[in-house]
């Protein structure tokens, strides 16, 4: 009972937010067997591109915000840093880690929203 | 919208995603779930526990146990010794979780947990209850495991493995040192807190030394034969330090024998050794409280399910961070930072009777080996449902070549973003 009434109050704060529908529709592709949950791994990449507080004292110097991106950019960065097409420091060994599906699930959470 | 709300909302819509199930695979659709989580420790591990549990789901009751009032960060305490920053640096405040989130704060020492009656046992006799518990205890030092190295000769010759009074006593020591005497550090076996920590504490404190008492030398007596970004230390010290720092691998030594602290002198199987400054970091293990609730197996430390790291012993109690066994991923404030996330997401699906999403973890991790240079290492986990258990998809170090300098502007940006992650300011 209780559970219903906090999802209707909780839902209704989302529909204030533009960037709901998208989130939905991320969450909301048929998920594939044996893969992980997109969402959930893109918040490990927030332990260093957090967006939060460093936006009081400017933006984090050098740690870019992914937020600046299309999503499409993100996927396209990560698939060249994968790739060896683009030099980094780290991203280039993290980017290793991932496979497509994952880097278009990970981009279209991090990535800035319409 | 300011970026916080937007991020807030971003956040907890992943936790309607994961507690509503239903629509990522067709599951029946039952509702947010709400509860009472506790969270014990507030470290890394235990502040993003909170943090995140609440943005994915704002109607859970989430309370945070810790006897401080700040924490002290220990990534960047090692560049505290060698005098680079002030203690001050490294105080994260609790403020952000409880006002900005509503996270209750508990200042007091959860001493003892009642298992079958699912509460935790405060120090004065309070108890809280919880529906799921998520515990970050962090380590505990093996007072019994070096001869002469125990918790009363830490008092004079500082293991330096939690930042705090610690880190200043040891750094107090190499400050008063005279020149041309010898900083000894003694590194443990596998596995341990932050890995390549004894290595990065060697490169600062020689950084120091060069500049301040240019005579003196450095050795690191280890229990391995080989340690985390080997190669682009020993290529930092061969460029920076030459002959003042030295590391002598297990096979040149042998075992570390015994420790007199009031001598400040340290025998191996093969030789001894008399230190102006002695750093002893002992073997260690889960924080007590695991220890004593009986959520760690033989090996010392806690073994969970990778899916939730809930624990093997107890579905509603999860372990995260240095006390919990993860596989492959090293012992880190970023993997305990990574492994919060996907059990904070795993609880908030549990108690909406849902399944845990699949993870992916990352590690990730600088050392300092100059001021201004620094290397790192990365990982990537995912999960095996073969065995049930995480697997490395990636890992890699800075390259011999790589851009140090380039990585210390990276490692100094990331301690801020790191602190807006965890603790939300």
């Amino acid at each position: 009972m209780s559970h219903q009434l906090n999802t209707r109050r909780t839902v209704r704060s989302f529909a204030r937010s533009a960037h709901v529908g998208t989130i939905a529709v991320a969450l909301c592709l048929p998920a594939r067997a044996e893969s992980p949950d997109t969402a959930l791994a893109a918040l490990g990449c927030l332990g260093c591109h957090a967006e939060e507080g460093g936006q009081e004292n400017g933006p984090l110097s050098e740690l870019t915000s992914p937020r600046r991106f299309e999503a499409k950019e993100i996927a396209s960065m990560l698939r060249d840093y994968r790739e060896g097409k683009r030099s980094g420091t780290v991203m280039n060994r993290i980017a290793a880690g991932l496979k497509d599906g994952e880097i278009e699930g990970i981009a279209g959470f991090l990535g800035k929203r319409p | 919208m300011n970026p916080r709300r937007r991020f807030l909302r971003l956040l907890a819509a992943c936790g309607l995603g994961w507690g509503l199930g239903g629509c990522a695979s067709g599951r029946h659709r039952r509702g947010t779930g709400s509860g009472q989580v506790v969270v014990v420790g507030g470290g890394h591990g235990g502040a993003t526990a909170a943090r995140y549990l609440k943005l994915m789901n704002p109607d859970l009751t989430v309370t945070l146990i810790e006897p401080r009032d700040t924490y002290l960060s220990c990534p960047g305490s090692n560049e505290t010794v060698a005098g680079l920053k002030d203690m001050g640096t490294l105080v994260r405040s609790y403020d952000s979780l409880r006002r900005e989130l509503d996270i209750k704060k508990v200042n007091a020492q959860a001493t003892r947990l009642d298992r079958p009656r699912r509460r935790v046992v405060l120090a004065d006799g309070a108890e809280v209850p919880y529906d799921r518990l998520v515990l970050s205890p962090g380590i505990d030092f093996r007072w019994d495991a070096i001869e002469g190295y125990d918790e009363a000769a830490s008092r004079t010759v500082p293991h330096a493995w939690r930042a705090g009074p610690q880190t200043a006593m040891l750094a107090r020591q190499i400050r008063t040192m005279p020149d041309g005497g010898l900083v000894l550090i003694t590194a443990p076996a596998n596995p341990y807190r932050c890995p390549p920590g004894p290595y990065e504490r060697a490169s600062l404190i020689a950084c120091y030394l060069k500049k301040y008492k240019p005579r003196s030398k450095i050795l690191i007596l280890d229990a391995k034969t080989r340690f985390s970004k080997q190669p682009a230390f020993e290529q930092a010290w061969r460029e920076h330090y030459g002959d003042m720092l030295e590391w002598i691998s297990s096979e040149k030594q042998g075992r570390l024998e015994r420790v007199d602290a009031a001598a400040r002198t340290v025998e191996t199987e093969f030789d001894a050794f008399r230190a102006d400054v002695l750093n002893v970091i002992p073997p260690q293990k889960a924080g007590a409280l695991a220890e004593q609730s009986g959520l760690t197996d033989t090996s010392g430390w806690c073994p969970v399910d990778p899916l939730s790291f809930a624990s093997v012993y107890d579905s509603a109690i999860h372990v995260i961070g240095d006390a919990c066994q993860a596989g492959p991923m090293p012992k880190s404030a970023f993997s305990a930072n990574s492994q919060a996330k996907v059990c904070a997401a795993a609880v908030v699906a549990s108690l909406a009777g849902e399944p845990p999403p699949e993870p992916l973890l990352i590690n990730h991790c600088y050392s300092f080996v100059a001021s201004d240079e620094a290397i790192s290492i990365t990982g990537v986990y995912g999960y095996s449902r073969n065995d049930g258990q995480l697997e490395t998809r990636s890992t890699g170090e800075t390259p011999p070549g790589g851009d140090r300098k380039r990585e210390a502007i990276h490692a100094r940006a990331w301690q801020r973003s790191f602190r807006a992650d965890v603790f939300g300011y």
